[in-house]
């Protein structure tokens, strides 16, 4: 019924619009092949199961993709590489001593160095070494009576030059004198 | 006389694994010729209207589930195959502008020696006067003229007002009109 009156009104409101169009009979021109409707279901559920199988497929991909990333993780975990490290390192140094025994005493390369050479490159590298440290040094190397007798020999304009080279205005000014 | 399966059963029985795919065969079976149809008037060919059939059909299997029965269910359908099929008409207008072949009259040609058409002369002069609409007013002359659907319902699947979708078809059947009235002059 409903269906009937849409089409009349359809039909009227053509008339309205384009006379020409409302005259033409209204036919479908297209066609399917044969059976086609009868397939249509089958086919698309044969698409979505393909789908969904290679989806599950790469699902899969996917996992063992995560559980190689897992197991990459736990063996490169820092206590695991540094005991790996431990072992390589006395796997190696045991084959050296299986191959090379010791029979010299140990002696240090320190030792076979002087005092001058030691100076020597202390000067020339300077800058490698940190000023605290140097200076740490020199205090436990150096006899207290003889650093109390340096300290008396410097005069006020030695200790003048020292703080304005090696220290910053900004502590003064913190200290507000 | 066939006895029409409601929506909601098919609906139901698709939300269980086990009766998932018989009722998606349900919904194919009860809808496929109205979508189909109304794909191969936007598309014109079969193998072209085929392949979105079954995109939207597959499109339908996935979102079926979350589907809000607020709506009804041919209206989405309705409004799925409408969004396929212009796009597939735009890629194909694409295509054939970067294309190297510059047929002048290649729906006719093509119209003329598809297996699948039988029109006469002026049902190809209205095949190209539809094809000649831009693309919302290609859908809602399809839609009321062939479909015969009302504007009420035709304003659910474009979301579209009736008015803004009544001046929209005068204007397409206008158009078709002078087509075909030029063609029959020539």
């Amino acid at each position: 019924m409903k269906t009937e009156r849409n089409k009349q009104s359809l039909q009227e409101e053509l008339k309205e619009i384009s006379p020409l169009l409302a005259e033409q009979e209204k036919k479908n021109p297209f066609k399917v092949p044969e059976n086609y409707f009868s397939n249509l279901s089958s086919q698309i559920l044969e698409k979505i199961r393909i789908d969904e199988e290679s989806k599950t497929q790469n699902s899969l991909l996917n996992r063992l993709e995560e559980w190689m990333d897992q197991i990459a993780l736990q063996i490169f975990k820092p206590k695991f590489v540094l005991a790996g490290v431990v072992v390589l390192f006395l796997s190696i140094t045991s084959v050296h001593y299986f191959f090379h025994p010791v029979d010299a005493p140990y002696v240090s390369p320190i030792s076979v160095i002087t005092d001058k050479q030691a100076e020597d490159y202390v000067a020339d590298n300077i800058y490698l070494f940190d000023e605290e440290d140097m200076i740490v040094a020199y205090l436990a190397a150096i006899d207290p009576e003889e650093l109390e007798m340096q300290l008396n020999r410097a005069t006020e304009d030695d200790l003048e030059e020292y703080i304005l080279e090696n220290i910053d205005q900004s502590f003064f000014d913190e200290l507000d004198i | 006389m066939t006895l029409e399966i409601h929506d909601d059963l098919i609906l139901q029985q698709f939300r269980e694994t086990a009766t998932r795919e018989k009722a998606f065969t349900m919904l194919v079976t009860k809808y496929q010729q109205r979508v189909y149809w109304h794909i191969r008037r936007m598309v014109l060919d079969h193998d072209d209207a085929n392949d979105v059939a079954q995109n939207v059909f597959i499109k339908v299997w996935k979102g079926l589930e979350n589907f809000r029965e607020d709506s009804q269910l041919y209206t989405w359908l309705y409004r799925i195959a409408t969004n396929e099929s212009i796009t597939f008409i735009n890629s194909k207008k694409r295509k054939a502008a970067i294309s190297i072949d510059k047929d002048k009259n290649p729906l006719t040609r093509k119209l003329k020696s598809d297996p699948y058409f039988e029109g006469d002369e002026i049902q190809i002069n209205i095949q190209l006067a539809i094809d000649s609409l831009p693309n919302k007013q290609k859908v809602v002359f399809e839609l009321r003229y062939y479909d015969e659907m009302p504007y009420e319902e035709m304003s659910r699947v474009l979301k579209t007002s009736e008015g803004a979708l009544k001046a929209s078809f005068h204007h397409a059947v206008k158009k078709v009109e002078e087509f075909v009235k030029s063609k029959l002059n020539q």
